[in-house]
């Protein structure tokens, strides 16, 4: 497979990168590329020009502000899983950022771009030949879906390991655009960044650009992300968990239950949350969160293996998250 | 013209009917790809829709879909039905029987190099530069397509990143690379995207097996049977010989005293499958060595007992007429139970982890080429510089296992000269002689042989030369480290140089050519020339895993592997072929799946959907060279790059029984299937 032809822009600053994201409909930011140059070969964009925003001095660095812990957006994920302040701070998103892919991907990805993975189908990230020959499903402008014939909607699985650690940390996202000659910001949730949606999983709009991430220092946070996949050296996720929370007495303080992988969005497991919220830990509260853990999510056949598959594992992975977490 | 190398069947382009997703229909050359592209995409193709056959068992009875209209009797290609010795005596002389069916789902080579094929035509002469594995086949079948005598064809193979079987016959895309460039006049190359490595396949069968054995009490095995149901692809490809072999290589490495096969290859409208390192032989071997296992344990006999009380001695015919010479395979046994320890492990560990075993052998070369001819299977040919540098002409095909350096060691090794002065030149047809090329696991010892033949032909010629001058006995002289000696005396002679040119000076041609041919094996009856080889290679493994009783997934924490190669020619070499089957057999066991839609599409052809372990997945691998010394191979070598896969897979799912209490039938495994055979399991209780 080989790249459409395209011209990389190279703008020396956020103000240009913006002004040129506006101007340029058929645009797209790259970073690191490793999901953008693929989807580019698979011709599932069409898109005219590139956007390098990798070396934006704008966009680097991880560092204190405030009560924040502020990561720029092109920061490469293999310096994420390094960082010491976040192994010791927020484990969950070293943990994360360490289950993405393989060595040699995480040393091109940033955290930025990952925030930003399209959601996968087996049906859709394809070639373009492959494609073609199955013809068009709802992702692709069709009428139809083949992971779960009859759909009136595309279950696209989120596949990207970072977010539902960050949503664990209650990050929220600095997302710029151009308007008026200057850089307008907006902060936002960043679980609001997402909705579940495999067509359209994204809030932001295409001239916006994701900045900063920022996560609130905490007093005795602990928190964890678990992965299931079928190759633990490179695979997407086909579950995944995050869990934070602090003890308080004993008791689950600001507990926050992520699931990944189980449907287009990273998905909060409320009723869970809700009934180990100020409790005590015990075996019986984990398994009676257990059970509906995984109620909000509908994974289908669009991934390797079985989606009730998935689901279980899922739930095995969130109790071995908070015995893991309880024992720290 | 079809040019399928056993079946015949196939064409460069398919002509009136496309059998597959994936048949190569219309070739364009272009200047560049982007060119080649859009212009592919103004080629209208109407195609009628036929009924497609996905299932085997509708192949073998649908008589109203005809997937190729030879097939006499639905879509069945080929049947084989072959008995040995007296079954039925050897059944009732059994205290036990069991029967039991397995199923091994099709995986892929998986070679990182995509096949590329590079035509040149010029002044009337065609140049293939290819990625292939069997030169030789590739020239007569190019000559023989195209209408172009032999001497106006060259296939080159140029440096290689893997095969496994996958390039070992010739291939559409050299065709079509070839007919374009007489037509256009302009060299043309085509190179296979990932995905059409996956789309045109030629990797391994799905298989699905049956097996039932009789043993006496003690587990002395009384009488096997077996049948096999092959689903074959569009094409015939190899696949007769893997059904052949399918069945031929069940009756060692243990005494089987009486034994039948029945096999079948059935069309399907699916990619077609071929050779696939350890041909024909890893999806029975995986069947048998779990089915012994359960024999085992149903009589309460020990895993490594039972396999110890069986094993063949050296020096056996089989049932079937294999003529065993060389064998080491109780040591290879005895070797990986001490490696593993068995002793103190086996049935002694906690619930979860589990040791398991596993035997198997394999062919050193096939005795019988692809197209029957009385010629010989290797020629090798050794010239002497005028500076004592020596150069090896071999039309062996190095594909990354090390040909052309084991050819350079043995002719180094014979002539007594240091490595660096020899020089391997390879598979080229218009430079070197006949090889037939990488597979089979032929090359070591065919080309090897031949390659001793030609080297101690000319160290005869320059010793007879050197004591005629010198006047010495013959057998008084030798050559050492590129010097001659003569016996006992520390001080040399001359250097290897200046006695090669006192040989030439006394008119003796310092150019000799060797040739290897096996001998006559062929068992006395019908389809009795596949199975014979000149030497079998045997092995067993032990494998350690980890099960996760609660999300079925199974880690395996390492391989131990014990190979009766014959001699270590090269044990660096010889033990990453060992190190990279293993990883192989690992993939096929826990995770490779190549499969289907139901419309009949690939269901991921590319890399991520395709689940090829890692070097990260890869076990930690233990390799033992065992040697044997085999009489008939160079330096008594055998080989070791297929043969050591066999027991990978069931030495796993062997040990996983051992880890959880589950038996498992079906691979590839998934996490679905072990926590299904615990629940199971649970319920039975």
């Amino acid at each position: 497979m080989i790249l459409p032809e395209l011209d990389v822009l190279k703008p020396e600053t956020l103000a240009e990168a913006l002004r040129l994201l506006k101007e340029n409909p058929d645009a797209k930011p790259v970073a690191g590329g490793t999901d953008l140059l693929v989807l580019l070969k698979q011709r599932t964009l069409d898109v005219k020009f590139l956007i390098d925003i990798s070396k934006l001095s704008e966009l680097q660095g991880v560092d204190v502000q405030g009560n924040d812990l502020c990561i720029g957006a092109a920061i490469p994920l293999v310096d994420i899983a390094e960082n010491r302040r976040i192994n010791r701070d927020f484990p969950a998103l070293a943990d994360a950022a360490r289950s993405v892919a393989s060595p040699n991907l995480r040393n091109m990805a940033t955290i930025g771009g990952n925030l930003c993975l399209a959601p996968r189908c087996l049906y859709y990230n394809q070639s373009q030949f492959w494609r073609v020959s199955l013809g068009r499903c709802l992702k692709t402008g069709g009428d139809v879906c083949f992971a779960v014939p009859g759909s009136k909607r595309c279950y696209a699985c989120f596949s990207a390991d970072c977010p539902p650690a960050l949503i664990a940390l209650d990050a929220t996202v600095t997302v710029a655009r151009w308007e008026e000659a200057c850089i307008k910001e907006r902060r936002t949730l960043l679980a609001d960044l997402y909705r579940d949606d495999g067509v359209s999983p994204l809030t932001i709009e295409p001239n916006e650009l994701i900045t900063a991430i920022r996560l609130p220092l905490r007093e005795a946070l602990r928190s964890a992300y678990l992965k299931y996949r079928r190759r633990a050296s490179i695979d997407f996720p086909l579950a995944g968990v995050a869990l934070a929370f602090g003890l308080e007495a004993g008791r689950f303080k600001n507990i926050r239950i992520v699931l990944n992988a189980l449907a287009s969005s990273p998905v909060l497991a409320g009723e869970s949350m809700t009934l180990m919220e100020g409790k005590p830990y015990s075996e019986h509260v984990v398994e009676e969160a257990m059970a509906c853990l995984t109620r909000g999510t509908h994974p289908v056949r669009n991934q390797v293996g079985s989606p009730a598959h998935r689901r279980r594992v899922a739930g095995i992975l969130f109790r071995r998250a908070v015995g893991k977490l309880i024992s720290e | 013209m079809a040019f399928c190398l056993c079946s015949q069947d196939e064409y460069p382009l398919a002509v009136e009917k496309v059998r597959f997703v994936g048949d190569e229909v219309a070739a364009v050359a272009a200047i560049d790809e982007a060119t080649a592209l859009r212009a592919l995409e103004l080629i209208d193709v109407r195609y009628e829709v036929l009924p497609a056959i996905l299932d085997p068992h509708e192949a073998l009875v649908r008589e109203d879909v005809k997937i190729h209209e030879r097939a006499a009797e639905a879509n069945i290609e080929r049947r084989v039905h072959l008995v040995f010795g007296d079954l039925d005596k050897g059944f009732a002389a059994a205290d036990y029987i069991r029967e039991d069916r397995f199923f091994k789902d099709a995986s892929s080579h998986a070679f990182l190099e995509p096949h590329s094929a590079l035509a040149q035509y010029h002044d009337g002469k065609l140049t293939l530069w290819s990625s292939t594995q069997v030169p030789h086949y590739v020239h007569r079948s190019l000559s023989k397509v195209l209408g172009i005598a032999m001497e106006k064809v060259r296939v080159i193979k140029p440096a290689l990143g893997g095969g496994f079987g996958g390039k070992g016959e010739p291939l559409p895309l050299e065709f079509a690379a070839s007919l374009l460039a007489v037509k256009s006049g302009q060299p043309v190359r085509i190179t296979h995207s990932r995905e059409e490595v996956f789309l045109t396949h030629r990797g391994r069968h799905p298989m699905e097996m049956t097996l039932k054995t009789g043993v006496k009490k003690d587990g002395t095995i009384t009488a096997v049977q077996f049948s096999s149901l092959l689903d074959g692809g569009a094409y015939g490809s190899y696949g007769v010989v893997t059904m052949i072999y399918s069945g031929q290589l069940l009756t060692a490495p243990y005494r089987v005293p009486a034994y039948a096969f029945d096999s079948t290859r059935v069309f399907t409208n699916k990619p077609p499958c071929g050779a696939q390192r350890g041909h024909g032989g890893v999806q029975p071997r995986f069947a048998f060595e779990v089915h012994l296992d359960r024999i085992a344990a149903d009589l309460g006999i020990d895993s490594l007992e039972i396999r110890r009380c069986n094993a063949i001695d050296p020096d056996t015919i089989t049932v079937n007429e294999l003529r065993i010479t060389s064998c080491a395979f109780k040591a290879c046994l005895d070797r990986v139970a001490e490696t593993v320890d068995w002793k103190n492990r086996r049935g002694k560990l906690p619930y979860g982890k589990g040791v398991g075993l596993a035997g198997g052998f394999y062919v050193s070369g096939a005795a019988y080429p692809i197209y029957a001819n009385p010629m010989p299977h290797s020629q090798v040919q050794i010239r002497v510089d005028r500076d004592g540098g020596v150069t090896v002409y071999s039309g062996a095909s190095d594909i990354g296992q090390g040909s052309d350096t084991l050819l350079m060691m043995i002719t180094a090794e014979t002539l007594g000269i240091p490595e660096q002065s020899v020089r391997v030149v390879s598979a080229d047809t218009e430079t070197t002689p006949v090889d037939l090329g990488s597979y089979s696991s032929r090359v070591t010892f065919m080309a090897g042989n031949a390659c001793c033949q030609a080297a101690r032909e000319i160290r005869d010629r320059l010793l007879g030369a050197c004591a005629k001058k010198l006047e010495r006995n013959h057998e008084d002289l030798m050559l050492r480290g590129g010097f001659l000696f003569e016996n006992g005396k520390p001080e040399p002679l001359m250097t290897f140089a200046e006695a090669s040119v006192l040989a030439e000076a006394s008119g003796v041609a310092l150019c000799a050519l060797g040739s290897y041919r096996p001998p006559e094996l062929a068992g006395s009856y019908k389809m009795g020339g596949v199975g014979p080889s000149p030497a079998y290679s045997f092995g067993a493994q032990a494998a350690e895993v980890e099960v996760d009783t609660e999300t079925g997934e199974v880690r395996v924490l390492k391989i131990h592997c014990a190979h009766d190669l014959g001699f270590a020619l090269n044990p660096l070499t010889a033990t990453g072929q060992a190190e990279g089957a293993v990883a192989m057999g690992f993939g096929e066991t826990v995770l490779e799946h190549h499969g289907f839609l139901p419309g009949g599409r690939h269901n991921g052809p590319n890399f991520l959907d395709y689940k090829l372990p890692t070097c990260l997945d890869v076990p930690e691998i233990e390799v033992t060279l065992i040697e044997s010394i085999d009489p008939a191979g160079p330096y008594g070598a055998k080989e070791i790059g297929e043969g050591s896969l066999h027991p990978s897979l069931p030495a796993i799912v062997n040990a996983i029984h051992d880890a959880i209490g589950c038996w498992f039938h079906d691979l590839p495994l998934t996490p679905e299937q072990v926590l299904a055979a615990l629940a199971q399991k649970e319920e039975r209780r």
